[in-house]
């Protein structure tokens, strides 16, 4: 009876000390981590819409559902308050994990402007090179004219783009590849049935 | 045991002798996860040594007051403390660090190294043995998943700490995959193993030989006729 006591007492106290410091170490750490996780998202909402300097919630400007709005995207603005874009945010299953992103796109919803990748799981070396290079450089216009969205979603293909709205492959990740476009298409339309609405209810 | 050993010898142990990755071959997960990029490698390292050095200092004082029955149970609970507080830590102030090691920061919880220290050494010894050899327990993680890392690193990626080491290399990507971890870890292994080896052989052949002197043993004519047999 005397050592139950005593097992109890330690571990009861061992996890009362330890619950004690954690929370300690969390109040110092947790707005720390809340503020770097902003700093990364709207780095980005300016990374993709290049000129971007400012921006403001889809909510502010079309408003969705007042709790649980499934849409995360921004509308940019130049300095002088000149709309630029849109940089959505969205979701999806990639090779190994869930891909976020974040993908810019002109103000009228007819092309790309920029992409960013928010958080992978792919294969190092193949499926990470959808994070920089040559792919993501396609959402950017570098090279050839940005991926066109008036012709319905876009396409992956596994050669030099023909259409406007193709997006080339990267060798060996090609699933990485589709799941990124997938996911664009995705956010892209849910963004243009929000501002649509908006409009419609104006 | 306590006395013989010094304070030196008790650091050092873990970087050859005792080794934890390359000798006892204890938390082999993060070493093959993780060890894509050599920061990569510094950075579990160091988390490692400082939640080693908390762990068994704690439990090196806190040794006679917990009941043998629940010992296991109140040192995952203090491991698992410290561990947190490093993931807590390394999230607020190198969040992109953080990021590339992913899962494997809350999974030091379970890394054998940490309660295998505690359970072999830090529940029977004191408070200053205990973080001596936490100390050199973690250098040995350190040091070997930096190399590892590098390794992978160079021949992966073609860069060290993210400094282009050749421009014209075209990366091997296999060694930044699962397999080039294992292969990498391998070869290591065996080279550890062969100096080891060729280091015990050494040692054994000069103990014979100087038996044999000290006990007159010097056949005239020996030395050239038989064939050495000292390597068996």
């Amino acid at each position: 009876m005397k050592i139950t006591l005593h097992m109890v007492a330690t571990l009861t106290f061992v996890g009362v000390i330890a619950g004690a410091s954690l929370s300690l170490v969390s109040g110092w750490a947790q707005p720390l981590i809340d503020a770097n996780e902003t700093k990364v998202k709207m780095a980005g909402v300016v990374e993709v819409v290049p000129g971007g300097a400012a921006s403001k919630p889809v909510s502010e400007v079309a408003p969705g559902p007042a709790s649980g709005d499934p849409l995360e995207a921004y509308q940019v603005l130049d300095g002088q308050g000149q709309v630029l874009g849109w940089a959505v945010i969205g979701e999806g299953t990639g090779f190994s994990d869930k891909i976020r992103l974040m993908v810019g796109v002109s103000p009228d919803l007819g092309h790309t402007l920029g992409i960013k990748i928010l958080k992978d799981s792919e294969t190092p070396g193949l499926g990470t090179k959808i994070r920089e290079g040559a792919y993501p450089d396609q959402f950017f216009g570098r090279g050839r004219p940005a991926p066109s969205l008036e012709a319905g979603p876009l396409a992956v293909v596994k050669s030099a783009p023909g259409a406007p709205n193709e997006v080339q492959a990267i060798t060996g990740a090609t699933i990485s590849s589709k799941a990124v476009v997938s996911i664009v298409n995705q956010s892209v339309s849910a963004l243009r049935s929000r501002i649509g609405q908006g409009e419609a209810n104006r | 045991m306590k006395g013989q050993v010094s304070a030196r010898q008790e650091i050092l142990k873990g970087l050859w002798d005792q080794n934890p990755t390359l000798r006892q071959l204890l938390g082999m997960c993060p070493t093959l996860a993780i060890t894509t990029s050599a920061i990569n490698g510094v950075a579990m390292g160091l988390a490692v040594i400082f939640v080693l050095i908390c762990s068994n200092l704690m439990i090196s004082l806190v040794r006679r007051l917990v009941p043998n029955q629940v010992r296991i149970a109140a040192y995952i609970v203090i491991i698992a403390t410290f561990v947190t507080v490093v993931d807590l830590t390394m999230k607020a102030r190198f969040p992109e660090l953080s990021s590339s090691l992913g899962a494997f920061i809350p999974l030091i919880v379970v890394n054998c190294i940490i309660l295998g220290r505690a359970e072999a050494f830090a529940s029977k010894n004191g408070p200053w043995r205990s973080v001596l050899d936490a100390v050199g327990m973690g250098a040995g993680f350190t040091v070997s998943l930096t190399f590892l890392a590098s390794l992978r690193e160079i021949l992966g990626n073609g860069t060290l700490f993210g400094v282009t080491l050749f421009p014209a290399w075209e990366p091997w990507v296999v060694m930044i995959l699962p397999a080039g971890g294992f292969l990498t870890l391998g070869l290591i292994l065996g080279g550890v193993n062969l100096i080891n080896r060729s280091h015990e052989a050494s040692r054994r052949r000069a103990l014979v030989e100087a038996s044999r002197a000290a006990a007159g043993f010097a056949l005239p004519g020996a030395a050239a006729g038989t064939p050495a047999r000292g390597e068996a």
